[in-house]
């Protein structure tokens, strides 16, 4: 019976032992399998670090970025506004609070100095009161600190957590403003002001990226400053200009009122003693045909000839002094043109009938060349027939034997062109603008051999010009002259 | 059709049949936007195009989401030179959302003109020092001026040192636990300084406005963040209101100086708010699957993390990650369970409140955001809302439970059906 109890035994503690063996192995196993996976949760812990660090970085990354194409992007949106304007005080109204505010900056200020005086004075000012710019104006015209702000190289840039140098302290100061930023404006490569933006709040860090936005603000200020200045000189250039424009013309209109004073009285002149020499010339003409009549005793032969040549003398004074009075009666407006729808061919065929004589004593022959089926015009026919008789005379006078005299006619728009053409000496190209002028001669030989008074072809110009038409003249000399004209159609 | 003009602060019959004759007939909103860089000029812009927009209609309110970068007071004369009439709202944003886009660096103006939603309106200073008890005297007045049929709250509340689970708590204690709120608080940047709020004109901030909408119209709701756990989970040791003391029995701090690899200083100096916008804490709620999000707002002198809402009951606490992805399908999701809540029903218009942290997310491209939510609810719903500080919306859970959290990283999307 022992024997059974204590073999039972054994089995009950071998059992026991083989339980808690086992036991102690499955707890084992536990242990380790939390230890794995805490060791996993403690990996993926240390990977979720990596990743948020990452994004972190990332976002920090983006949102620069994002600042800047907003930057630019507001900066260009300003630059096209500014652009249309040449008024600096337009671009000042533009830089406001939600520009500012774009920009990244709660606060901001544009100062700039006098030229003349070179006190710093306040264009713009967001996020400050008026009473806190008085102070900021006058703590920069006091001391040299404007010096470090008007520095042409550089910005100055201030973060509230960074160390600062003894001037940004003072600067920090006087701007009442943590971080901010400063950057020069300079106009013709001298600092004329500058720009200060800022922020209260500490959380926002300026960094390099912020200085060179206002850099390109600055820019643009100064370029807008430049044109102003331009566009003010050019336009006080502009207005000297047209004063002194005003003024010439203002001279320029007494002198023409004195040179036709002086006109009207040179007219009048002339008309007047024209009238005074006519009537001592009429006495003169009178006496020297009664002498040769021999109503006052026979005649000798040699007196005869020598009363001749005053008659004919006389003749050619009357000539020169009625074209005198005639010029003189136009230029005064006392000659009014009694203007009429006239033929040409009926005109033209008188004109040849008078001048046929002249041309067939030179053997000269005379053509009449039409290239216009327009036969009116509206002229004053007696004005008309001088213009034509004169013309026609001159190119007779100056056309040798057997020469050649054509009238062309032909319609040019509203006008009908008259060219007197010949083939006579022609004359030289320095003397066609003068051959108008009264008594003009040219100094030509051959020219100087032709008798006249110098005053035909001006009283023709004036009758010309009386009818609204043109008169010129082509010539070569040796090669013949073209004399034209301009009558108006009906 | 039977045309009653009816006064909005009592009660007649006549409500209920102009709400029947005018069965056809549906809310109208215009929208006006501009980023016109004078203040005034932008204000009077905006104003003149969303006004414009409603024809002959009355326009009945105008909500009003302007930028920080403008001058608030004179964008806000700018918008009183047009819309001078109607009673107005609204809140400084970084970004406004509306069906005609999201418009940052903007003044937007909804001009609304109600068919059968009445409305009441009201305001009150001082949320920062009592948030709760400012909001409960806001949600009386509005509930005191408005008609039956009480159907929906909105929130327009100062952001700045407020928490925002005591304005909500505030609003429920006048209109009921389960009264659907919505809304959020206002943010303009990332730097978590003084936000504005206005009420007819005028510009203020420390302001809770409330606007009640009754009548007989259907709501659906619907809300989503997408982000998600990183890392391991963690215990919520020391917590007391809107202040995390503890995490892990270390300086909730802590959490952050070792995911991030910065320390306190750095953190400091960076800007807690805006780092805790892209990392947010997010809290398991007790026999809930989803995690309710906070960011952070400020450090504590003892590495304390103060939160601008109170820390739930939670089993867990995780540092939570965002992606575009997965905040755009939260979008798509947010949506969809709107349009769901919505019985089907066509909607009429909707508000959309997002948080400022997923406008970050998106790169300031805010615009993807609202085209998945208008794939989801079509082109053609006009759509008012902003970019906020935290959004009042429900959890969205399996069992829809119609409980309302002041949430962050949230977007929620709100349809109305008349």
């Amino acid at each position: 019976m022992e024997i059974y109890t204590i073999i039972f035994l054994l089995i009950c503690l071998l059992i026991t032992l083989f339980s808690s063996l086992s036991e102690r192995n499955k707890r084992i196993s536990a242990e380790e399998k939390n230890k794995g996976l805490k060791d996993l949760i403690r990996q993926l812990d240390d990977q979720a670090k990596i990743i948020i660090k990452t994004d972190l970085a990332l976002n920090k990354v983006q949102e620069e970025l994002d600042k800047k194409i907003t930057g630019l992007y507001t900066l260009h949106e300003l630059g096209k506004k500014v652009s249309s304007t040449f008024n600096i005080e337009d671009l000042f109204s533009l830089i406001n609070k939600p520009l500012v505010s774009k920009l990244g900056f709660s606060k901001a200020l544009i100062m700039l100095k006098n030229e003349k005086t070179g006190v710093v004075s306040t264009k713009i000012h967001v996020g400050y009161a008026e009473s806190d710019i008085k102070k900021i104006e006058k703590n920069i015209n006091k001391g040299g600190i404007a010096a470090a702000l008007f520095k042409k190289s550089g910005f100055i840039l201030v973060n509230s957590d960074a160390k600062k140098v003894q001037h940004e302290d003072v600067l920090a100061d006087i701007f009442k403003t943590e971080s901010f930023l400063t950057v020069p404006i300079t106009v013709k490569d001298e600092a004329v002001g500058f720009i200060l933006m800022g922020n209260i709040s500490s959380y926002t860090k300026l960094t390099e990226g912020d200085a060179e936005l206002l850099s390109i603000l600055a820019s643009q200020i100064s370029t807008a400053i430049e044109n102003s200045q331009l566009y003010a000189e050019l336009f006080s250039s502009h207005q000297d200009l047209e004063r002194r424009v005003k003024e010439r013309t203002q001279e320029l209109a007494k002198l023409n009122e004195e040179l036709k004073k002086l006109n009207r009285a040179k007219s009048t002149f002339v008309s007047a003693v024209s009238h005074e020499l006519r009537t001592p010339l009429t006495s003169i003409k009178g006496y020297a045909s009664i002498l040769m009549a021999g109503k006052l005793g026979d005649v000798s032969a040699a007196q005869k000839e020598r009363l001749e040549k005053i008659d004919t003398h006389s003749n050619s004074l009357t000539r020169l002094i009625n074209n005198l009075l005639d010029i003189a009666r136009i230029e005064s407006g006392r000659v009014q043109m009694i203007i009429k729808e006239i033929s040409i061919k009926e005109m033209l065929d008188s004109i040849v009938d008078i001048i046929t004589p002249q041309i067939k004593e030179k053997n000269i022959s005379l053509k009449i060349d039409t290239k216009t089926k327009v036969d009116k015009i509206k002229a004053d026919p007696s004005q008309l027939e001088r213009v034509f008789l004169n013309l026609l005379s001159n190119a007779i006078k100056f056309t040798p034997e057997k020469g050649k005299i054509v009238i062309h006619i032909e319609q040019k728009n509203d006008f009908i062109e008259f060219i007197i053409e010949d083939s006579g000496m022609g004359m030289p190209k320095q003397d066609l603008e003068k051959v108008f002028e009264e008594f003009f001669r040219s100094d030509n030989a051959q020219h100087q051999g032709v008798k006249g008074t110098g005053l035909g072809l001006s009283l023709v110009k004036k009758i010309i010009e009386a009818h609204k038409g043109k008169i010129w003249v082509e010539s070569d000399l040796g090669k013949g002259a073209r004399f034209a004209f301009t009558i108006p159609r009906p | 059709m039977i045309y009653v003009k009816h006064d909005r602060k009592t009660l007649t019959h006549c409500m209920l049949l102009c709400n029947i004759a005018n069965k056809a007939m549906a809310t109208k909103i215009g929208i006006g936007y501009s980023q016109n860089l004078d203040s005034f000029s932008a204000g009077k812009e905006a104003a003149r195009l969303a006004t414009y927009q409603l024809g002959r209609l009355k326009t009945d309110l105008i909500i009003a989401f302007i930028s920080p970068i403008f001058e608030q007071d004179i964008a806000l004369k700018g918008i009183r030179s047009i819309a001078n009439e109607a009673p107005m709202i609204g809140s400084s944003s970084i970004a406004s959302i509306t069906s005609k886009g999201s418009f940052k660096d903007s003044v937007t103006i909804c001009a609304i003109s109600f068919d059968s939603i009445n409305f009441s309106i009201a305001f009150q200073e001082g949320v920062r020092n009592n948030p709760r008890s400012v909001s409960t005297s806001v949600a009386r007045k509005a509930l005191s001026n408005s008609t039956i049929q009480r159907q929906l709250y909105m929130m327009l509340s100062d952001s700045f040192g407020v928490n925002s689970s005591d304005v909500l708590i505030g609003a429920h204690e006048i209109l009921g636990t389960r009264f659907p709120v919505i809304g959020g608080a206002s943010a303009h940047n990332f730097q978590y300084k003084k936000t504005c709020q206005y009420f007819n004109y005028h510009l203020y901030e420390d302001l809770v406005i409330g606007l009640l909408l009754s009548g007989n119209f259907t709501t659906g709701i619907g809300s989503a963040h997408g982000w998600q756990r990183i890392g391991r989970s963690h215990d919520l040791t020391k917590a007391k209101l809107n202040i995390i003391k503890e995490i892990d029995r270390r300086p909730a701090i802590a959490l952050y100086e070792d995911y991030l690899g910065k320390d306190i200083n750095e953190l400091k100096n960076e800007g807690i708010a805006k780092i805790g916008a892209s990392f947010p804490l997010g809290m398991k709620l007790r026999e809930k699957e989803a995690y309710l999000l906070r960011s952070p707002v400020d450090i504590t002198e003892d590495g304390g993390l103060v939160l601008n809402a109170n820390v739930p009951e939670c089993e867990e606490i995780n540092l939570m990650i965002g992606d575009r992805d997965s905040a755009l399908n939260a979008a798509k999701k947010a949506a969809r369970e709107a349009l769901e809540n919505l019985k089907n029903l066509t909607p009429s218009f909707g508000m959309v409140y997002s948080d400022i942290s997923r406008f970050q997310l998106f790169r300031k491209d805010p615009q993807i955001e609202l085209n998945a939510i208008k794939d989801i609810i079509g082109e053609n719903v006009p759509l008012i809302g902003c970019y906020t500080c935290g959004v009042y919306a429900p959890i969205s859970v399996a069992e829809y439970t119609q409980q309302f959290y002041f949430q962050n990283q949230t977007l929620s999307v709100t349809l109305f059906s008349e």
